[in-house]
């Protein structure tokens, strides 16, 4: 299993929400947090902006889903301009469901 | 040196860290995050199943429902929402995995949808900043 985390645009999180539900990934977690990149922030002529507002969505997938899931969320939050986000991707190794208690 | 992502109500966060604690579990750090899962956040269904998609008037009820739910095009047939969870993230070294995972089911399971989900994931190396201690004495 992979854990695929995509910081994204907060105005994009809706497109890249329902485009997962529809491929059939509705489970996810999604926290807003405030990040910055290569660029160090954005300057607005004398104003630094030095955090920006970002979404981050948590999915676990299976191996074989994770380049659909990450091609959907680059296709749906992709605007071309910098600060369009990042996907990372780890190793999971195991799952447990607390209900039941069995491992996915 | 594994860690633990655990999803969990946030009801439930008091006794949680209390029986972690009981175990040799004492460094955790938590967010408050928004989740759904299979069921696709339908928490309306297990309240009053004969309810319809209706969405205006489950938008009265809550303020804040998901682009989902209003969405024409969902492929969910009902309103969805996002529940509010917390994430604990847990570095064990010495306390066994197993160990972990099983207080954490124990305390957290209702046997309803939503008793949330535990991830295990291989963690590379942990430092210690005051000290510039690096492996397992970093999180011991």
């Amino acid at each position: 299993m992979k854990m695929i985390r995509a910081i994204v645009r907060p105005e994009k999180e809706d497109d890249v929400v329902l485009a997962l539900e529809g491929a059939g990934f509705p489970a996810m977690t999604k926290a807003h947090v405030f990040g910055r990149g290569k660029q160090k922030g954005l300057q607005v002529g004398p104003v630094h902006y030095d955090l920006l507002s970002k979404v981050m969505l948590l999915l676990v997938v299976n191996d074989e889903d994770a380049p659909k899931v990450m091609s959907i969320i680059t296709d749906n939050s992709k605007t071309g301009f910098i600060g369009d986000g990042k996907i990372f991707v780890s190793d999971v190794e195991s799952a447990y469901t607390v209900r039941t208690g069995e491992g996915l | 040196m594994k860690e633990l992502m655990a999803i969990i109500r946030q009801s439930k966060q008091k006794e949680t860290l209390a029986a972690l604690v009981d175990i040799g579990v004492v460094s955790v750090t938590v967010h408050s995050v928004n989740g759904r899962g299979r069921q696709g956040g339908n928490i309306m269904e297990s309240i009053d199943p004969d309810m319809p998609g209706n969405i205006e008037s489950v938008s009265k009820i809550y303020k804040y429902p998901t682009p989902s739910s209003m969405a024409g095009d969902s492929t969910l047939t009902k309103p969805v929402f996002w529940v509010p969870k917390n994430l604990l993230t847990i570095v064990v070294s010495e306390v066994p995995v197993e160990k972990v995972i099983e207080t954490i089911t124990k305390v957290n399971r209702t046997g309803k949808p939503g008793d949330g989900k535990i991830f295990v994931l291989p963690i590379a190396d942990a430092l210690r900043i005051r000290t510039g201690e690096t492996g397992d004495a970093a999180i011991l």
